[in-house]
This record gives C-alpha cells, sequence and structure tokens, in this order.
C-alpha cells in the first residue's frame, strides 16, 4: 500500500498510428498537465503512413518526447510497447486523438492514489486504473457529436465513482497492476480495454470513474468512418465474449439494452430473409408475412428504443442532435451484425479469427484517382528543379476569368497596388471575348483553355502548375472585381500560422472582434429567395460538416500546403463551391472562416441564370448526399 | 400455323442481321470491341428467343405474364437502360479524361512559354523583355 501513497512521476504512453491531423493538439494538451511532478510522455509510432513519424521528429526536437517504434501490430500490442518503456509508476494512457482537458491528470492520478475507507468502514480495494469523461465538442461533424453524445449519455448511468470497465485512451493505471495481470491482450482490436477492466477487477482492484477529469475525443468523422469502427467495435465485442463469457450482459459503460440491440437487429434481418426466401418458395402466404411483420416489429420496437433515448439526451443537452439517435445506431446495430456473421463464418470454415484494428491505416488513395506515386515523384523532382533554378515566391494568386475582359485589368491593377509580393497566375477557361488577347499584355503567368470546361477544372490546373512552380500558398480570387484585395492579408494569416490548411472569405460572417467592424458596413445580407436559398444551405452545409458555414458560396479562398496537394487532383468541378466544403470536412482538411467585404461585380453580367442556378442546386443537394460517403483521400506527403 | 411461322422467320431475320451489322462495324473498327459485347449478347438473345419460342413462353408463365410477347418488350427496354447507363459512365470518363487532358495542355503550353521566355533572355541579355 505504501506503494500507492507515493505515485511521483508519471507516463504518458500514447499509441500513433497515422494520426497527423490531431497529435500536435494531442501532445500540446498533454504537456500543459504538468503539476511539478516528473513526466515523460512516450509516443508509440506504430507504422504511420501520413508523415506522423516526420510530425513527430519535429515536435521532438523541441519538447521532451521518446518516441518508440511499434510493431504495427495493432494499438493493444503499441500500448504494451509504451507500457514496457514507461519509467514510472504511473501510466497515463491518451489515444492519438484525444484532446486532455486541464486539471486531467491531477485528477486521475489522485483517484489511484485514493485508499480511503468506504462508508462501512473497512478499507476499499486498491485503485488500478481511473478514467476521465469525453465531453462533446459542439463545432465537430453531427456524427461525430453524436456518438459523443451517446458516450456521455451511457457515462450518465454509471452511479458513484466506481465502475466495472475503464475506457482506454482516456485512462492513468498503475504501471504495477499492469504487469501483474499480464498487459493488454494483443489478440484484440476492439475491447481490450474491457478485457483489462474485467481482469483488473479479478485480481482485486477497484476501478474508478472521475468526472471531473474532462477530455475531449476527436471521434472519426463521416458515416463511413463511424461503421468502420463500430464494425471494429462489434468483433471485438464478440472476441470479448468469448473470453469472458460471463460478461454477456455487457459492463458499467456498455449497458445490456447495448448488447441487446444488435442481437435482436441480427433476428429480425435473418426473419426478414427466411419471409423473403418462403414466400418465393411458395408456402402459404400468411406464413411468411407473419414472419415478415414480426420482424418489421422487432425493428420498429428498437427505432422506438432509440428515439426514445435521443429525446432524453436531447433534453438533457439541449442539443437537438441525440434525435439523430434511431438512424445512427440502427447503422450501428447493422456494422454489428455485420461483425457477428462475418465472426461466425470464419469460425464455422475454421478460418483464423480476422479482427478490426482501430489503429489500421485511415485513410486510402481514391478509387481511380489517376495520380500515381512515380507520377507523383515526377513531379516532385520536377519542382524541385524548379525551385533550385530560380527560388519562386511563396504566394500566388489565382484568378479564374471566363470573359472578364471589362474587369481583368481594373482587377489585376488594384491586386499589383496593394499585394506587389505576390504572383499572379490568370487561368482563362476558354473566353470567347478579347480575355486571352489582355492576358498576355498585362505581364502575369496565364493558362489558356481552348474550350470552357468550368471553374472545377481552372482551379486544378492553377493548383497543379502552382505545384509544379513551388509555390506555399495559393489565393483565389475572382476575375469580377467583387474581392478586394486588402482582404487577402488577413486571409492569409490563419494558414501563414499553421492554424488552417483552407481560409474561406465570408461575406455574411460575423464580426467577432471589434477591429472588423468596420468592414462590415458594406456587406449587406442578401434578402429575398436568394438568400432564403443562401441561409438554408449554410444550415445544411453547417449541420453536415460541423463547422459554422456563412457564406456557402463564396469563392474568395486561401490555399495551404496541404489543399494544393488535395485539390490540385481533385477540386470539385461544376459550380463548386459549396461542394468544396463537403470536400474539405471529408478530407478532414481544417476550414477557417474570415470575414471579408464582398463588392458587386465591377461591369458585366453574372453568367448565373435561373436555369443555371436550378443546375447548380440539384448538384449541391446530390453532393451532399454522395461526398460524406466517398472514400477519404490520401495526401500524399509533400517535400 | 403460317401465321406464326412467318413472324418467327421475320424474327429469325432481324436478329441475324443486327448480329451480323454488329460483327460487321466491329470488322471495321467502328465499334471498340469493349463496346461492342453488349449488342453481341442482346443478338444472341433475341436470336435464342425466335428460334425456341418455348423460352420466351415458359419465362412469361413463370412470371405470370399471360401475354408473352410483353416479355419480349420488357427484355429490350431493360437490354436499352443498361446500354444508355452503360454509354453514360463512358460519357462521364470521357469528360473527366478531356477536362483532365484540357487541363495538362494549359499547364504544359504555360511551361513551354516560361522557357521560351529563359532562353530568349539568356540569348538577348542586354535586350529589355518583358517578363512573364
Amino acid at each position: 500500500m505504501s506503494a500507492l501513497c507515493d505515485l511521483r512521476g508519471v507516463s504518458f504512453v500514447i499509441p500513433v498510428h497515422n494520426g497527423a491531423a490531431h497529435i500536435r493538439e494531442t501532445l500540446a494538451a498533454i504537456r500543459a498537465q504538468a503539476d511539478g511532478r516528473p513526466l515523460e510522455i512516450i509516443v508509440v509510432d506504430d507504422c504511420s503512413r501520413d508523415g506522423s513519424s516526420d510530425l513527430l521528429r519535429e515536435l521532438a526536437a523541441g519538447w521532451p518526447l521518446t518516441i518508440v517504434r511499434g510493431g504495427g501490430r495493432g494499438a493493444a500490442a503499441a500500448i504494451n510497447v509504451g507500457v514496457r518503456a514507461a519509467r514510472y509508476p504511473v501510466i497515463c494512457q491518451v489515444d492519438q486523438d484525444v484532446v486532455v482537458q486541464s486539471g486531467w491528470m491531477t485528477t486521475l492520478v489522485g483517484a489511484l492514489a485514493d485508499v480511503a475507507v468506504d462508508h462501512s468502514g473497512s478499507p476499499r480495494a486498491p485503485v488500478a486504473a481511473a478514467q476521465g469523461y469525453y465531453v462533446t465538442d459542439r463545432r465537430t461533424s453531427l456524427c461525430a457529436r453524436a456518438m459523443s453524445y451517446d458516450l456521455e449519455q451511457r457515462y450518465g448511468a454509471i452511479d458513484g465513482s466506481d465502475t466495472g470497465h475503464v475506457c482506454t485512451g482516456n485512462a492513468a493505471y498503475l504501471a504495477t497492476a499492469l504487469h501483474q495481470v499480464g498487459l493488454f491482450d494483443e489478440t484484440f482490436g476492439y475491447g481490450y480495454d474491457n478485457d483489462m477492466s474485467y481482469r483488473l477487477r479479478a485480481a482485486g482492484y477497484g476501478l474508478r470513474f472521475c468526472r471531473e477529469a474532462r477530455s475531449i475525443h476527436r471521434w472519426r468523422e463521416g458515416v463511413f468512418g463511424y461503421l468502420r469502427q463500430q464494425y471494429g467495435f462489434g468483433y471485438g465485442r464478440i472476441d470479448l465474449v468469448m473470453k469472458h463469457p460471463t460478461r454477456i450482459g455487457g459492463d458499467s459503460v456498455s449497458r445490456a439494452a447495448m448488447m441487446f440491440h444488435p442481437l435482436v437487429l441480427a433476428v429480425a434481418l435473418a426473419g426478414l430473409t427466411a419471409a423473403l426466401l418462403l414466400g418465393l418458395a411458395g408456402v402459404p402466404a400468411w406464413a411468411a408475412e407473419t414472419l415478415a411483420f414480426t420482424s418489421l416489429a422487432l425493428i420498429g420496437m428498437l427505432l422506438v428504443e432509440r428515439l426514445a433515448a435521443g429525446v432524453v439526451a436531447a433534453r438533457r443537452f439541449g442539443d437537438a442532435t441525440p434525435l439523430v439517435f434511431p438512424l445512427l445506431h440502427l447503422w450501428r446495430d447493422t456494422a454489428w451484425v455485420l461483425a457477428i456473421a462475418t465472426w461466425t463464418l470464419r469460425r464455422v470454415l475454421r478460418r483464423p479469427p480476422h479482427p478490426s484494428h482501430s489503429m489500421w491505416p485511415r485513410a486510402v488513395v481514391a478509387p481511380g484517382a489517376l495520380f500515381s506515386a512515380e507520377r507523383e515523384a515526377v513531379a516532385e523532382r520536377h519542382a524541385a528543379r524548379l525551385k533550385a533554378r530560380a527560388p519562386a515566391a511563396r504566394v500566388l494568386t489565382l484568378i479564374p476569368a471566363h470573359n472578364e475582359a471589362a474587369n481583368l485589368a481594373s482587377v489585376l491593377g488594384e491586386l499589383r497596388a496593394a499585394r506587389p509580393d505576390v504572383d499572379i497566375l490568370v487561368v482563362d477557361d476558354g473566353s470567347t471575348d478579347q480575355t486571352p488577347l489582355l492576358v498576355d499584355g498585362l505581364a502575369v503567368r496565364w493558362l489558356r483553355f481552348p474550350e470552357r470546361i468550368g471553374i472545377g477544372s481552372a482551379m486544378r490546373a492553377g493548383l497543379r502548375y502552382a505545384a509544379r512552380r513551388g509555390y506555399d500558398v495559393v489565393v483565389r480570387i475572382d476575375g469580377d472585381g467583387q474581392h478586394r484585395p486588402e482582404d487577402i492579408a488577413r486571409l492569409l494569416v490563419p494558414v501563414e500560422s499553421g492554424r488552417a490548411d483552407v481560409v474561406l472569405g465570408s461575406r455574411f460572417a460575423d464580426h467577432a472582434d471589434g477591429a472588423d467592424r468596420a468592414n462590415a458596413a458594406g456587406a449587406t445580407r442578401p434578402r429575398g429567395v436568394i438568400g432564403l436559398v443562401r441561409r438554408v444551405l449554410g444550415a445544411c452545409l453547417s449541420a453536415l460538416t460541423g463547422h459554422r458555414v456563412t457564406d456557402p458560396t463564396s469563392g474568395f479562398c486561401v490555399l495551404g500546403p496541404r489543399a494544393i496537394r488535395l485539390l490540385a487532383e481533385h477540386h470539385p468541378t461544376g459550380y463548386p463551391e459549396p461542394e468544396l466544403r463537403l470536400f474539405l470536412s471529408r478530407n478532414a482538411l481544417n476550414v477557417v472562416e474570415v470575414p471579408v467585404t464582398a463588392r458587386p461585380r465591377l461591369r458585366g453580367r453574372t453568367s448565373l441564370t435561373p436555369g443555371r442556378i436550378a443546375g447548380a442546386a440539384a448538384r449541391v443537394l446530390l453532393a451532399m448526399l454522395v461526398v460524406p460517403l466517398r472514400e477519404r483521400i490520401r495526401i500524399l506527403a509533400g517535400d | 400455323m403460317p401465321a406464326i411461322n412467318r413472324i418467327q422467320i421475320v424474327a429469325l431475320t432481324v436478329s441475324v442481321v443486327l448480329l451480323l451489322i454488329v460483327l460487321e462495324l466491329v470488322r471495321r473498327r467502328k465499334i471498340t470491341e469493349e463496346y461492342s459485347f453488349i449488342w453481341i449478347l442482346s443478338s444472341l438473345l433475341l436470336l435464342a428467343v425466335s428460334i425456341r419460342r418455348e423460352i420466351l413462353h415458359a419465362a412469361a408463365r413463370w412470371l405470370g405474364i399471360s401475354y408473352p410477347p410483353i416479355l419480349l418488350v420488357m427484355i429490350l427496354i431493360v437490354i436499352v437502360f443498361a446500354a444508355s447507363l452503360g454509354f453514360s459512365i463512358i460519357v462521364s470518363r470521357q469528360r473527366q479524361q478531356i477536362e483532365r487532358l484540357i487541363e495538362e495542355t494549359s499547364i504544359l503550353s504555360a511551361e513551354l512559354r516560361d522557357l521560351r521566355d529563359e532562353v530568349d533572355r539568356r540569348d538577348a541579355p542586354k535586350e529589355p523583355r518583358r517578363t512573364a
């Protein structure tokens, strides 16, 4: 017991696999935990392929990090590697996408050291593990928020501070206890934390739940990532139940009802299939119909139960998001049923088990991507050569233009006067007026399309040209003069400080800081039908991307290096601005809105006609359905 | 049953002629092989149905269609649907290829222009020249 009372040092163990998106934030939050006791941060780099390794090395140069190589055998094995390397008596195990809040470590270590007596006067069991509380970040995507609320709701059902299960990734363990029960079971893809909790309990230890130790989980965004993760949970859960048969009723975090759901759905789906087959085989219709109706009734009951849970959660958190529980959890249960079916099938066919790992590559190359690694290498060598020959300016202003002869000269003049330091590239999208002649005489870089093929293509060509020329940042402004070059400086700030991959100029964003208030004078919110459409579109995009979208059709933007690499190949086409928001969110780029003041176009008419607007609206609706379901695109590492 | 025989002969002729036309178009390279298969398969299907009308009758009975020729119309509609869906895919792919080609040619011509300017500058260093 004496060892428990002087828990002096703390070792953080963070397994990392393709975690470049969040790891900086995660590690910064951990560093801020320091409360005077000895601290070490052990990062287990488990065969990342997204540039995390480089990022970690870069961070380790300035921070006290210990980087250990993992064997690429999954999360449980990676954590074990970290635990073995740890020096101190307390192991704080934090996942790569968990951002701990202030006081997290102090609270959990306090819980581990707590050897008080319970109300009957007998000493309580020594505490081997303590778990923190995930709070919901309201700025993330709908799916991530719903998942987080669901977990908070389940945590809410835990009574007092004793718990039967400590979730990994947000927990502190006693190193001696972990070694005593033989570390994490590496055969699990998911569920190794439940397994550890059960074994610690069996060894006579207590587990604590600390609501004050708060952290934010950056859940996977998008429905596809969610389903893949749920499939993994389902598979891990069966492995878990096979190893601990008495735990079929769940534990304090995963209640019996949650375990029951996929089973009921499996029965209902089997019933529906049987009814269909029986109906085709020609048994009396009433038999097949009864079976079908019973199955549908079961599914209906599940939905009603989830809706009730959603309403309770929505009232508790004051947010309508949990109302999607019925739909989301029907998907979740389907993923679990799939996992159960796969597990059973492999068992029957005597194939080795195939758990889904949380630390598998999280992103893949889009099928049909026209870009091979080889071509990328050639392009990069080319860019390096160009760079070596003439160090290019860092920032390029890209102006897509179609029949803008009337405005282009004044736009370029203004731009030059405001930003003499940036280079300019005009992409002429098959203009039929004087634009090509004009551009040739204006001493700017230019690309010309022989036919009009659209702004998306103009962007792709311009970005590819910029990437090959070695530009790091691209600013897009329109050729009609509605964007003011003076705003560029403010838009560049978040990209240059590394806070954002993409900055979008919004004509209708709230001017939060007083300094910008003067700029708001010129911006008037559009009224009437157009204004309504824009607001509805903005609301839909906000819900789908999890970020506030105030100006879904703005073309004024600044793109950082990651965005340039992604969009040079995959910029959406058609009427691309709203779809671009969805696409960036799907591929996990950081997007920031900055308020700007727009003017009406200088001269000439807009190319928008009622017919084109209707076509664009249809495309955007389709994009809302399809883009979140597409696979995430792997962004190739830069030079 | 002369009427039935006559329609059978007409159907047979039409499907054989269709098959021959498709094969001839492939031979003359007016249709590339990959796009010809759907037409060859459908004319073979038509041929089979016109040789053995029992196939049509049996299929209609199984589906519960009382008037077998309707089944023929249904099959044709399905074939036309499949074909036009296939063409939509092909057209979309070609649109993407054309977009990419135009993008690449525009970049190439810009790079060529840059190179020419550079060469000109190197050849005639004294003569001041507008830089691109």
